[in-house]
């Protein structure tokens, strides 16, 4: 296992090192100017600000430049804001975005694994078809729809919610059922698929012949194994994630790291462009690894099978 | 002489025909045969939902190429006499609850206090665009933009991944490393940062999805071509002398096809929400051209307001979503032998 983990760790750092020349790189392609009213700047304050920034070397003295900051974890300072330190904007930001991410998929998770359990033990039910509608609504509605249409009915007609700001728990609500749809969705039709082919087992047939109380058989053997696999998807949930905080933070003007990702793009701010990317990379291949990790741990037939498919 | 023999002389031979020796005759099969896609297909016919996606799928494609021609106004007509109008359809408008009788959520018949005589079926835009034809004309753009994504992630996909595994050893090495390194990155940040470098714009667009979305499909058709390169009527049509790209073209991808349209079916939803995304922060698509996402991006700047605006892409997008899912899923049950009983 500690073998596994270091080569992984290896390959990830490898994979790091490629995103993090790649971004550098397509920054340098971006067109566009990152000073605010570049127009009304003399010839002599552009090449002021130019060296200030360190855009005047060759780019393959930046280029070295920046991979040795990123190696101390320097990612540089921001065009736009009075040259704050990126990773300072990245740590006020991400407060909102972490709280906002772990609330929805926490929330997402508990609500889809019961009504995926419910799902299949009433399979072919009222229940069951009930769930499957969800689950496809969930899925296929986009979470920008389902946010707008909240904002209209909840915030707006009926005034039940607060419409947008990042200001209690109340304001949290909103935000973290458009992105929770997604999770909610997911999970409950991963569960209820996993749930009947353990159903179905040999094991479960044992465990009722033996005497056991059917509570036993579903809590004590069903759902602990049907929810190993549950651990798989964990990685692409993450991903829909940051997908969801960047458009819902923007939607409800919350101060996270999406809209700020999302604005920096518009402004043209390279360094917290760079710096985002790579802090949303960083954590994409942590979650992956901890998820192999993890899984490995927890079904053993893994492990033993060398880690891989 | 017995009974039993008189019983024997009333069977003249005329009664009789001579069995049918041919060999060949006696192997044939009397019905008619079920072949792969034949029983994919009524496996599929029995599944309602995915029908049901079906029809939407097609009625959907149907207006996209017919609705933005059905009335007498284009997509980028501005008119700001007429701005803002809610929606007013002729007969409907005399339903009340449906809310198509050109009266807005404040309760003022619009049309009658701009004195427009016209009717707009999804009502009027912020520049008197009418949303019925950009509805459309956006729909007819997402729709584009996803079925050229797929299809480039078809291309690449197939060819990727089918190379890979046919050719196994060093090239499915190093083609592997590659896929391990663009499955690192989140795709999404990938596509803005590709969206950012190109003008943007339809094919930019097209180009961004497709940077990564291949990935997927090249993976399914390794997995597939690993699993059938071994069997024996791979090995029969080597023995027998055939190609490479033979033995590709006509043994594997057929044999790969249905694991290939059904990953298609779920590329297209996802290529639809990637292009709505894009369009809604601002990266995809430039005014006057409309594509659903930026229809929907135009109309929450006035939510509170105009609803209608969000109302109408809202749900059109959302039933291409729905639509494509069920369809998907229904192909994965018809196409899957495991659940064959």
């Amino acid at each position: 296992m500690g073998r596994y983990i270091g080569g992984r760790v290896v390959s990830m750092i490898i994979t790091f090192l490629i995103i993090a020349s790649l971004t550098f790189f397509l920054m340098k392609l971006l067109p566009g100017t990152p000073f605010n009213n570049q127009e009304k700047l003399t010839d002599t304050q552009i090449v002021q600000l130019n060296e200030k920034y360190g855009l005047n070397d060759p780019v393959a003295v930046q280029y070295f430049n920046y991979m040795k900051n990123l190696f101390v974890g320097d990612l540089g300072v921001s065009f736009q804001q009075d040259g704050r330190e990126v990773s300072t904007i990245i740590g006020e930001r991400i407060g909102a975005s972490a709280y906002l991410g772990f609330q929805s998929i926490v929330l997402g998770t508990i609500i889809g694994l019961f009504l995926g359990i419910i799902a299949a033990l009433r399979h072919n039910s009222f229940l069951d078809y009930g769930t499957m509608v969800i689950a496809v609504l969930g899925i296929s509605i986009p979470n920008f729809v389902i946010a707008g249409l909240m904002q209209y009915w909840l915030g707006v007609k009926w005034g039940l919610l607060p419409v947008a700001y990042w200001d209690g728990f109340a304001y949290t609500i909103m935000p973290t059922i458009a992105i929770a749809s997604i999770v909610v969705a997911t999970i409950a039709r991963f569960m209820r698929t996993e749930m009947l082919e353990v159903l179905g087992q040999d094991y479960i047939t044992t465990a009722k012949a033996k005497g056991l109380s059917s509570t036993a058989v579903v809590i004590r053997h069903t759902i602990r194994n049907a929810s190993i696999p549950i651990i798989t998807i964990m990685g692409p949930l993450v991903v829909a994630l940051m997908t969801g905080t960047l458009v819902i933070e923007q939607i409800f003007v919350i101060p996270g790291l999406g809209e700020k990702f999302v604005n920096s793009i518009m402004t043209n701010d390279f360094p917290i462009i760079m710096g985002t990317t790579l802090f949303y990379s960083l954590l994409f291949i942590v979650v992956i690894l901890l998820v192999d990790v993890m899984y490995g741990i927890i079904d053993p037939r893994i492990r033993l099978a060398g880690g891989k498919d | 002489m017995s009974m039993k023999q008189e019983k024997l002389d009333e069977l003249s031979d005329h009664m009789f025909q001579p069995a049918n020796t041919d060999v060949l005759e006696n192997e044939q099969i009397a019905g008619e045969s079920t072949g792969f896609w034949k029983d994919a297909w009524r496996r599929l016919k029995k599944n309602p939902g995915a029908i049901t996606g079906l029809i939407i799928i097609l009625i959907i494609i149907l207006m996209s190429i017919i609705g933005p021609g059905m009335n007498e106004y284009s997509y980028s007509q501005q008119d700001l006499s007429r701005a803002k109008l809610p929606a007013k359809v002729p007969v409907l408008e005399n339903i009340e609850f449906l809310g198509l009788n050109g009266v807005d959520i404040r309760g003022t018949d619009q049309y009658e206090a701009k004195g427009v005589d016209e009717y707009f079926w999804f009502g009027t835009d912020g520049f008197g665009r009418d949303q019925w034809t950009r509805v459309w004309q956006g729909t007819r753009i997402s729709l584009f933009i996803a079925a050229a994504a797929a299809f480039i992630d078809f291309v690449i996909g197939v060819a990727y991944g089918g190379i890979s595994a046919y050719y196994g050893g060093r090239v499915d090495n190093i083609l592997q490393r590659i896929i391990e390194v663009l499955v690192g990155i989140p795709n999404l940040i990938l596509i803005i940062l590709f969206i950012l470098i190109f003008e943007p714009g339809i094919f930019s667009i097209i180009l961004a999805l497709s940077v990564t979305g291949w990935v997927g499909m090249s993976r399914i058709v390794r997995g597939q071509v690993l699993k059938l390169k071994t069997q024996e009527f791979v090995l029969a049509s080597r023995t027998l002398g055939a190609t490479s790209g033979r033995v590709i073209g006509k043994h594997l991808i057929p044999n790969v096809l249905g694991q290939i349209i059904i990953t298609t079916m779920f590329t297209i939803p996802s290529a639809i929400f990637f292009e709505a995304f894009l369009s809604f922060i601002g990266l995809g698509i430039r005014p006057p051209e409309a594509s659903l996402g930026s229809i929907i991006n135009d109309g929450f700047k006035s939510l509170q307001i105009y609803p209608h605006l969000v109302l109408w892409p809202s749900i059109i997008i959302s039933l291409i979503m729905i639509a494509f899912n069920l369809l998907g899923d229904g192909l994965r049950d018809a196409f899957d032998p495991k659940l064959r009983k």
